[in-house]
């Protein structure tokens, strides 16, 4: 065999991984389409007054907070004017090293408060509960250090209500957003976890802690997210959900039944991507007990969070996605293949390992392939031309179709030059943006398989 | 050009491709863009037409207004969604004139051709206006849709046939507030609210007997909502000899919502049970109804292994109206055992709250 055959037979492979990668999209896509369509016409009454009846289920919002100083207050503020018939806030304390605690109690007339909670999760020491005279559904607990899972495994051991709220202290969510995310546990009673549309708050105007309206950000990277975002709720999440497969809630916000997230064990504390872990989770313990449960997306945008506008606060968050990834898929693996996987073990599980996780590699190499290929003239330009063209083409495609479902939706952008804009960002962004994302998942998944420790690193804020 | 006619068959694919795949982007880009500009210009249009209307429905519920406008047809479902709106936000006699309004312009007939339409959206749209309008000659429709399999369908035609007609509606509707479980427990209890428990009450007794067991404990959480003279009894027939224990906790619910002094036996009986979601309805039922007899049986419950069970115990105490603060505060230093006290701390420190 000569070194032109191996170099055809490679070729071959990159083709048919990238045909059904991109076949895979395109499928997922089509699924949207058809729900979100039907999604629209069904919920179009919910824009009435009066749409709630008022007995909606209560939920317990849980928020954990570590070293949030400067917008705690403001946040929490914002989260307690949603418009919801029954709802507590639970700030979790993580041991901030500023003064959260000191603003918390100023600012809401916290004093202790002797509960005596159940520790059904383990977590770490709570030193104290706190409950605000201001605000008779705000209580704050004070914990030693545990991270982001312990935070939220510690609230759910005090949270009083059925349904639980997850929720980033950053988050910027919709007046409604409670009751839009609950609708699928009214609607169906196995329904065990919800999650809705995060979209970019970059470039919006916020004001008293709710979205007034909605724009574009002039920084390119966070252009290039908002278009990533579409992709990823639009009709990564979107398609995946009737099939009952969707694989990740976003931690920046979603809604739990207390009693199953509790019996799988919580949030799993030494995990980086701890929301996707769950999910993954639930769907392992739940197929493998046989017991009947929904986890359902809901496509209305709820939460607004800011995108990372410099390379090192984006090049962190994207290895640590990947190894969160990696986590999540290699913990639950049993789910691959399992004879009661359903759709999520038989078709997701392998779509995501193979098209998500493993992608950064073929990515990379085929890349890396290209360059040697056309280098040793192997590869003719115009066959690059040609083979550049279709990634380039297809990667616009899907971009384009997910502008598509928005404007299906909720043209949440009103302009037509919002549209245009976007639209040239999803040009653009297939020249380097998307293969420095895929370096950087490569990294992630090095330092996952070596083991390296992991950092959160810090996210740059920008004021709204 | 060359590309297309390349030697090299994967070439050749690959340009053929990324030409069809071109083709497609323009084509997606023109559908957003003509869909944006078709958007803009029934935007527009809306705009103009409820810068028209608002002020007339406002106006029309000040005084009743005889000449209206006549509607295009293009206008109907934007007419619907505000009378709607107006409709929802407003109560008392701000109906009545907004269903003057809404017989002058013909509404009705508006609402009749949304039905037919293929939209689910016009078609939710209608329903709802049928029922705000009380309009009892779509009866035959609205009852085939409230049996239809859409959830979002069947509920806003059931809610629109209580608006027309509860009495008349309940005996076919209770049934199906059983059955469906697609339909949120929620939004069945407020249909029933809206009922009233005058119209609701029989109907919901009669079909007790009728209902399968796997619905019973969803149609029993509903006489929550019955008067007590209807409510009660099959909830007192249930609890003699229930066929399941998951009966038992929703039949409780009901004896504490009516708190009637005669249950009290029927509520002791299942302080000791086995399931502890029953023990802590039980215990959350004396705390409305309880006598000084029942102090003892549920300090007992401070010290259950199940958090809930104490919980509801330490409430049900802190919660009983001969017992004051003195005797509250002398039965929490009585408790030996610590969780019993720090529950009964945590339900004490919760009332002085509220």
């Amino acid at each position: 065999m000569t070194l032109a055959d191996v170099m055809g037979v490679v070729q071959v492979l990159f083709l048919a991984y990238f045909v059904l990668l991109n076949g895979g999209y395109v499928m997922l896509n089509l699924i949207s389409m058809i729900t979100l369509t039907r999604y629209m016409s069904e919920h179009s009454l919910t824009a009435l007054p009066q749409a709630g009846t008022g007995l909606e289920p209560p939920i317990s919002l849980l928020v954990p907070a570590f070293n949030e100083e400067a917008t705690i207050a403001a946040s929490v503020r914002s989260l307690l004017q949603l418009s919801y018939p029954e709802f507590e806030v639970i700030v979790v304390n993580d041991d901030s090293k500023d003064r959260t605690l000191d603003v918390l109690i100023r600012e809401f007339s916290l004093r202790p408060f002797p509960e005596a909670y159940r520790v059904r999760l383990k977590t770490q020491a709570i030193r104290a509960v706190y409950q605000s005279t201001d605000h008779p559904n705000l209580r704050v607990l004070d914990k030693a250090n545990g991270g982001k899972a312990d935070a939220l495994n510690a609230g759910a051991n005090v949270a009083r209500y059925p349904l639980l709220c997850c929720v980033d202290a950053d988050s910027i969510l919709q007046r409604d957003s409670l009751r839009r995310v609950v609708q699928p546990f009214l609607e169906d009673p196995r329904t065990v976890a919800t999650g809705g549309t995060i979209r970019i708050a970059n470039g919006c105007e916020v004001s008293g802690g709710f979205l007034v309206r909605a724009g574009l950000p002039r920084n390119l990277l966070a252009l290039f997210q908002v278009i990533e975002y579409l992709r990823a709720f639009l009709f990564g999440r979107m398609g995946w959900s009737p099939l009952n497969a969707l694989l990740i809630i976003s931690g920046a916000f979603g809604l739990f039944h207390k009693e199953t997230l509790i019996s799988v064990g919580g949030y799993r504390p030494k995990t980086i991507g701890e929301d996707m872990e769950l999910i993954v989770r639930l769907h392992r313990v739940l197929r493998q007990q046989g017991r009947k449960y929904r986890i359902v997306f809901v496509p209305d945008p709820v939460c607004w969070t800011q995108a990372p506008e410099d390379l090192r606060t984006l090049r962190n968050q994207r290895i640590r996605w990947q190894r969160g990834l990696s986590d999540s898929l290699m913990m639950n693996r049993a789910l691959l293949f399992h004879r009661k996987g359903g759709a999520v073990g038989w078709l997701a599980f392998p779509f995501i390992l193979v098209f998500e996780w493993f992608s950064p590699i073929v990515l990379v190499a085929g890349y890396a392939f290209t360059l040697t290929a056309v280098l040793t003239g192997l590869l003719s330009p115009p066959a690059l031309l040609a083979f550049l063209a279709v990634e380039i083409g297809l990667g616009v495609l899907l971009s384009v179709s997910a502008l598509l479902l928005e404007e299906l939706s909720f043209r949440i952008y009103p302009k037509l030059s919002h549209v245009g804009l976007l639209f040239l960002a999803s040009l653009l962004e297939n020249f380097g943006y998307r293969q420095i994302n895929s370096w950087w998942r490569l990294v992630g998944l090095y330092r996952w398989a070596t083991g390296a420790q992991a950092r959160w690193g810090e996210m740059k804020r920008k004021g709204l | 050009m060359h590309l297309l006619s390349n030697p090299d068959l994967l070439v050749r694919i690959a340009s053929w491709s990324a030409f069809a795949v071109g083709g497609l982007v323009l084509a997606m880009l023109g559908v957003i863009s003509t869909s944006r500009l078709v958007l803009n210009l029934r935007e527009r249009r809306r705009q103009l037409f409820l810068a028209t209307w608002r002020p007339l429905l406002a106006e029309s519920l000040e005084e009743p207004l005889v000449l209206l406008p006549p509607v295009s047809k293009f206008d109907g479902t934007t007419l619907l969604g505000l009378w709607n709106y107006y409709y929802e936000s407003l109560r008392g006699d701000a109906h009545e004139r907004l269903a003057y309004a809404a017989g002058r312009v013909g509404l009705d007939e508006i609402a009749r051709r949304h039905l037919r339409a293929r939209s689910r959206r016009r078609q939710l749209l209608a329903i709802a206006t049928l029922g705000n309008l009380r309009h009892a000659e779509s009866w035959s429709d609205l009852e085939r849709l409230a049996l239809h399999e859409s959830p979002m369908l069947s509920i806003t035609a059931a809610r629109a046939l209580i608006r027309i007609d509860a009495q008349r509606a309940m005996p076919a509707l209770v049934p199906l507030f059983a059955a469906r479980e697609d339909w949120p427990p929620a939004t069945v209890a407020a249909m029933l609210s809206e009922a009233g428990p005058a119209v609701a009450s029989g109907p919901l007794a009669t079909v007790v007997d009728q209902t399968a067991i796997e619905h019973l404990p969803r149609l029993i959480r509903f006489l929550e909502l019955a008067d007590p003279h209807h409510g009660l009894p099959p909830v007192r027939r249930l609890l003699e000899n229930p066929p399941e224990d998951r009966i038992i906790a929703p039949c409780l619910r009901v004896l504490a919502r009516f708190a009637d002094p005669h249950d009290l036996s029927r509520v002791r009986r299942y302080l000791d049970h086995p399931r502890w979601h029953i023990r802590a309805q039980a215990a959350a039922a004396l705390g409305k109804m309880g006598t000084e007899d029942d102090v003892a049986p549920l300090t007992r419950l401070l010290v259950d292994k199940e958090w809930w069970v104490r919980y509801r115990a330490a409430q049900a105490l802190v919660g009983l109206p001969f017992l004051d603060g003195t005797g509250l505060k002398k039965l929490t230093e009585d408790q030996k055992d610590r969780y019993a006290r720090d529950i009964l701390a945590q339900a004490l420190a919760e009332k002085e709250m509220a």
